[in-house]
């Protein structure tokens, strides 16, 4: 069985297990998400077996892969949802790839290889986030020797800058329409995926007010759940329904004052990425300690606590049009700007949630966030008063770091922080 | 014509001048004079530029010594080795004559450098120009875009306007440099080459650190002398080219050759693909208008025989291929830097295409410095042993 079907069984048997035995304490929104994964992945082996529809990946442009008719290929989702990628570190190493870069970029080349994953029939490169994650798929694009169009995106948010990435998205189309079969651009189809998305950045939005409430209404766990956004699903609709879901239950366990920790103590922002070979909520909750949010590069606009998502005039002062809507998406991204974005971003984070300090995961080869770390603790020191955890790791290698050391540098830091707070308080 | 320069002692002036101990003598002179010097960090900043603005276009190197205890306070160890060693030079003040300091996103390693180089304010000046990653029309046009932003800065710099008479003169000494550079590689080009690879990085290393007037009118001198000279006859086989990014230390190629053989072409940003691109501008008889000299300058920067950091793999295994057939080539040694992502990546797609022209290659991940020395030459031992029982 190929980790793709495993995934599809995962999914069903999560699904079954609710229908059965459902749990009132669990979201019930969940089972919603268990059937929109079930169905991606579906989707996929379907393509990928029938050849039915083009597979594109879709990380970073779920909207225009929706609209050029194709299925997409989360590469760094997938990744994630391996949880603990030893054995493609093997396949890495075998093969002439690093296996020592960011391992969420890197896992998805192995997948591939290791013929666990489909490859891309038609493959989008972007410098959006990181240059791993724009070559990791460049990567399985010539390796599988399938069409690759690359698309440049721009240091600084400019009106240049936006021109420039509106007209490859342009060139980009023509491109796709003309080398890979089954694609065929449909502005109808974007903007049905841009309603579904912006449907779901609204519930965003809300739950991003929740995270402000002392004490805080959302797990940990909850905090940190990667947002898909609908249109990366076969049913943008149906993603979008999961969103109202997960957002009304969240206002209602707000409403009746279900602080999820009795006591909090603490509040921790937690950016970049984490761990996914256990989880480090676990022990921040035993101790008190609520982490209202993770601040990622595109948190602040996913979650709309800077500029919304699509449709906001406020960025360039004027409505824009729907592959301009794509392009300022691909610019926003703080983590491939120059450093300060990513810096102001997380330092106006960790204010605006009232966070007492910052667990920074030092991700092994993330180039986008460990060149700036000291900057944003020194920041946030100077501007906050916070001090920040560098907590060193791999997202999906537990042999790099254990969880044991992992959580004995979790519970210094949060000794160190309910000392300062008590300090601070006197 | 300098007869001192048109001498063995001539080349090993020229050839040492990137040495840690030797590499600011230009600069600091230059600084004497009342003039300013602007850093640069990578081979896509239009040096033109800068030297229309009557600064000095002055490479970073960093420092060869082996520990970066200070820049590991503010990144990881296991990022850009080059970067590091550059902010090691920089935090233990060995940069402080530079009156600006500019970067491009050759990579985001490179991007966080430059963050931190604006933070601790050692500089006056940090200058960032964004370089696209394709080199399509549309992006040329967006370099021109970025290239008339930075003569903005450099002007500011200078204090004074660059006209278009100093943009012009500046691109006939630039284009003279490769012209003459180019020279160079075609005495490499021979049965028995006028220079060993590690001769050849020093004096293209040479160029990025003086005044581009005096590095010209110094090989021009030494050109006679070169056009005779000869390496040993037992150093000139087999032939290799070298691929690598950031390789500033000729000590790289030193060792290489000194296990038997000889780098008789390279494929560094410091050194043939910063040079091999002239500037294409418009007829001789009509006027330029600056615009258009921008565009030429952005041109010929995105089409030069690109880094990995490029996404034009094909064009780039196809320049290897071509210079691995026009130089009689009989290797490649990819030498990737630790932490170099885009060249890590493409390491598959490149070892696969050049096989399958019939190259052998090998690849062996290098420290920025010069170190495992003996480990390197016992890995290149063994692939000359490989192509010379093939032969």
């Amino acid at each position: 069985m190929t980790w793709l079907e495993q995934e599809i069984a995962r999914n069903q048997k999560r699904i079954d297990k609710i229908n059965a035995n459902p749990d009132s304490t669990k979201i019930k929104a969940n089972k919603l998400l268990y059937e929109l994964e079930r169905d991606l992945r579906i989707a996929q082996l379907e393509a990928w077996k029938t050849g039915n529809k083009p597979l594109i990946n879709s990380d970073h442009l779920p909207p225009l892969v929706y609209a050029l008719g194709g299925i997409g290929i989360d590469s760094m989702g997938a990744a994630d949802r391996t949880m603990l990628a030893t054995e493609y570190f093997n396949v890495l190493r075998s093969n002439n790839f690093p296996d020592d870069a960011c391992d969420r970029t890197i896992v998805i080349i192995a997948l591939c290889v290791s013929k666990n994953f489909p490859p891309p029939n038609f493959v989008i490169a972007t410098s959006f986030a990181c240059p791993m994650e724009c070559v990791s798929p460049k990567a399985i694009g010539e390796y599988f020797n399938m069409p690759v169009f690359h698309i440049d995106t721009t240091l600084e948010i400019t009106d240049a800058g936006l021109t420039y990435v509106t007209d490859q998205l342009g060139e980009m189309i023509e491109f796709a329409e003309a080398k890979v079969p089954g694609i065929k651009y449909s502005e109808e189809r974007l903007l049905y995926a841009l309603e579904y998305d912006t449907i779901a950045h609204n519930c965003a939005k809300e739950i991003h007010k929740l995270r402000k409430r002392v004490p805080c209404p959302l797990a940990g766990q909850d905090a940190f759940r990667l947002p898909r956004i609908p249109s990366m699903y076969p049913d943008p609709k149906k993603g979008a329904e999961y969103w109202k879901q997960f957002s009304e239950e969240m206002q209602e366990r707000a409403e009746k004052g279900y602080g999820v920790l009795p006591d909090e103590k603490l509040r921790f922002l937690w950016a970049v990425t984490g761990p996914f070979y256990f989880n480090p909520f676990d022990i921040l909750a035993k101790r008190g300690v609520a982490v209202p949010a993770l601040q990622f590069g595109v948190m602040s606009r996913w979650f709309g606590a800077e500029y919304g998502l699509f449709g906001d005039e406020k960025e360039y002062g004027r409505k824009l049009k729907p592959l301009e809507e794509l392009a300022r998406f691909l610019n926003g991204n703080t983590w491939a700007g120059v450093g300060h974005r990513w810096v102001d971003s997380t330092v106006n984070m960790a204010k605006d949630l009232k966070c007492d300090g910052i667990i920074y995961f030092l991700q092994l080869g993330c180039s986008a966030s460990g060149g700036v770390s000291r900057l944003v603790a020194e920041k946030a020191e100077r501007e906050l008063g916070i001090p920040t955890l560098m907590l060193e790791g791999r997202q999906l290698d537990p042999f790099y770091k254990s969880q044991q050391e992992s959580e004995e540098e979790m519970n210094a830091f949060i000794d160190l922080c309910l000392e300062k707070k008590k300090s601070k308080s006197k | 014509m300098h007869t001192t320069l048109s001498s063995e002692k001539g080349l090993k002036e020229l050839t040492t001048l990137s040495l840690e101990a030797n590499r600011t003598k230009y600069a600091l002179q230059w600084k004497k004079d009342g003039k300013k010097v602007a850093g640069l960090l990578c081979s896509y900043i239009p040096e033109e530029i800068v030297h229309a603005a009557g600064v000095l276009p002055w490479r970073v190197f960093g420092t060869w010594q082996a520990g970066t205890p200070h820049a590991n306070e503010w990144r990881p160890a296991d990022t850009c080795l080059y970067c590091n060693h550059v902010l090691e030079a920089l935090l233990t003040d060995r940069l402080e004559f530079l009156d600006a300091v500019v970067a491009t996103d050759w990579d985001q390693e490179l991007v966080r450098l430059w963050d931190v180089w604006r933070y601790v304010e050692k500089t006056p000046a940090t200058i960032i120009i964004d370089v696209p990653i394709i080199n399509t029309d549309t992006a040329v046009k967006f370099l021109a875009q970025q290239f008339t932003k930075f003569l903005g800065e450099m002007e500011k710099l200078a204090g004074r306007p660059i006209t278009d008479d100093d943009l012009k003169r500046s691109i006939a000494v630039l284009e003279r440099t490769r012209h003459l550079v180019k020279r160079l590689y075609e005495l490499r080009n021979t049965e028995t080459p006028a220079l060993t690879g590690a001769e050849m990085l020093g004096i293209t290393t040479a160029a990025m650190l003086m005044p581009k007037e005096e590095f010209n009118e110094r090989v021009e001198a030494l050109l006679p002398f070169l056009e005779k000279r000869r390496v040993p006859a037992e150093k000139s086989r087999p032939r290799l080219l070298v691929s690598s990014d950031r390789l500033d230390n000729p000590g790289h190629l030193a060792a290489i050759e000194e296990t038997g053989c000889i780098v008789a072409m390279d494929d560094l940003d410091t050194g043939s693909r910063h040079y091999w691109r002239t500037i294409e501008i418009g007829s001789a008889s009509s006027p330029v208008l600056r615009q258009e000299l921008v565009s030429a300058l952005a041109r010929r920067y995105l089409m030069q025989p690109a880094s990995p950091r490029m996404m034009n793999w094909e064009d780039q295994v196809d320049q290897v291929v071509h210079w691995v057939r026009d130089y009689n080539i009989q290797g490649v040694i990819e030498l990737p830097q630790g932490f170099s992502r885009y060249r890590e990546f493409r390491a598959n797609y490149f070892k696969n295409k050049l096989e399958e022209a019939g190259i052998p290659v090998m690849s062996y991940r290098r420290e920025y410095i010069v170190s495992n020395v003996g480990q390197m030459k016992t890995r290149v031992g063994a692939f000359i042993e490989m192509i010379e029982s093939k032969a």
